[in-house]
């Protein structure tokens, strides 16, 4: 009896630091969620800004951030085929190209600010004691697949985002008559630490769930000994 | 005070083999067997709806109170 009452009660003190582990991780998911969706438009409208204005921007706060955006586009002259690279100007023919590029370039960075929202569901769904839910198991499958495409798409954001500007300067061309070519720019923003957060956040998950797996297998046990 | 499983003698009984039984039940022999000894954690009810319709008995027969 007595082993049996310390083994209950070793199992509802690991719950319990599962259970509030889980809610410290769903606060700082939730947290940086918040935080990068922030960055991401404040990051938009000074490209905006400056694609509308041709002012540089650059932000040097700290040594562990650095964000530099410059205006620059090539303007071909009609019945011409040279281009002149033009810095420090607004470039209102090729605003369309060049917003979709940036887009684009910017949506591997979105599609982690929702891999941490749904960090931050399936964390907040541990916490209370749901661990084998739906609705916990869809939101964990979110984060994983969004954290997945993150990895494998960021690499390749500017040249996706240069394909689409320079696909929607053939559109714009075939409508206005005028070449047109986006250049986009090279868009430097960096975060030292970011890489180590990331992976910190995705191990901790992965312990987190191994623990509740042996929490499942102990069920699925249970469960192939009732016919 | 337990549930005890006299499942073998309702078998026995009707001259059922387990083999039968298994498949008509479609269960295991393995999981039938240790379902005879009282081994489960639990039977579902439509394995026990199934077992009754084979044996044409009522769970009762099945299922006993020892106390």
């Amino acid at each position: 009896m007595t082993t049996i009452a310390s083994s209950n009660h070793s199992a509802g003190r690991r719950d319990i630091a599962l259970r509030g582990f889980s809610g410290l991780m769903a606060g700082v998911c939730g947290l940086a969620s918040v935080v990068l969706a922030t960055v991401i438009v404040i990051c938009f409208a000074a490209i905006m800004r400056t694609m509308t204005t041709g002012e540089p921007l650059h932000w040097d706060p700290n040594r562990n951030i650095s964000v530099s955006i410059e205006s620059t586009y090539k303007d071909c002259p009609s019945g011409s085929a040279e281009c002149k690279t033009i810095t420090g100007s607004s470039m209102p023919k090729s605003g369309v190209p060049a917003m979709m590029g940036i887009a684009l370039v910017m949506l591997p960075s979105a599609i982690l600010a929702y891999a941490f929202g749904q960090g931050a569901a399936c964390f907040f769904s541990l916490a209370r004691g749901r661990y084998l839910q739906r609705k916990t198991v869809t939101h964990l499958t979110h984060f994983a697949l969004a954290g997945l495409i993150f990895v494998l798409a960021s690499p390749f954001a500017e040249l996706l985002g240069q394909a689409a500007a320079s696909l929607m300067d053939g559109l714009v061309e075939l409508l206005t008559h005028q070449p047109v070519e986006t250049e986009l720019n090279v868009i430097k923003a960096t975060f030292k630490g970011a890489p180590g957060f990331l992976s910190g956040v995705y191990a901790v998950a992965m312990t987190i769930i191994a623990l509740i797996m042996v929490r499942a297998s102990r069920i699925a046990e249970d469960h192939a000994q009732i016919v | 005070m337990r549930i005890v499983v006299k499942l073998g003698v309702v078998m026995a009984d009707r001259n059922v083999k387990s083999k039968d039984l298994a498949v008509q039940v479609g269960i295991t022999e393995a999981n039938l067997s240790l379902l005879k000894q009282g081994k489960v954690k639990g039977v579902r009810f439509e394995t026990l709806e199934k077992i009754c319709a084979v044996l044409d008995c009522e769970p009762g027969d099945i299922l006993k109170i020892e106390r």
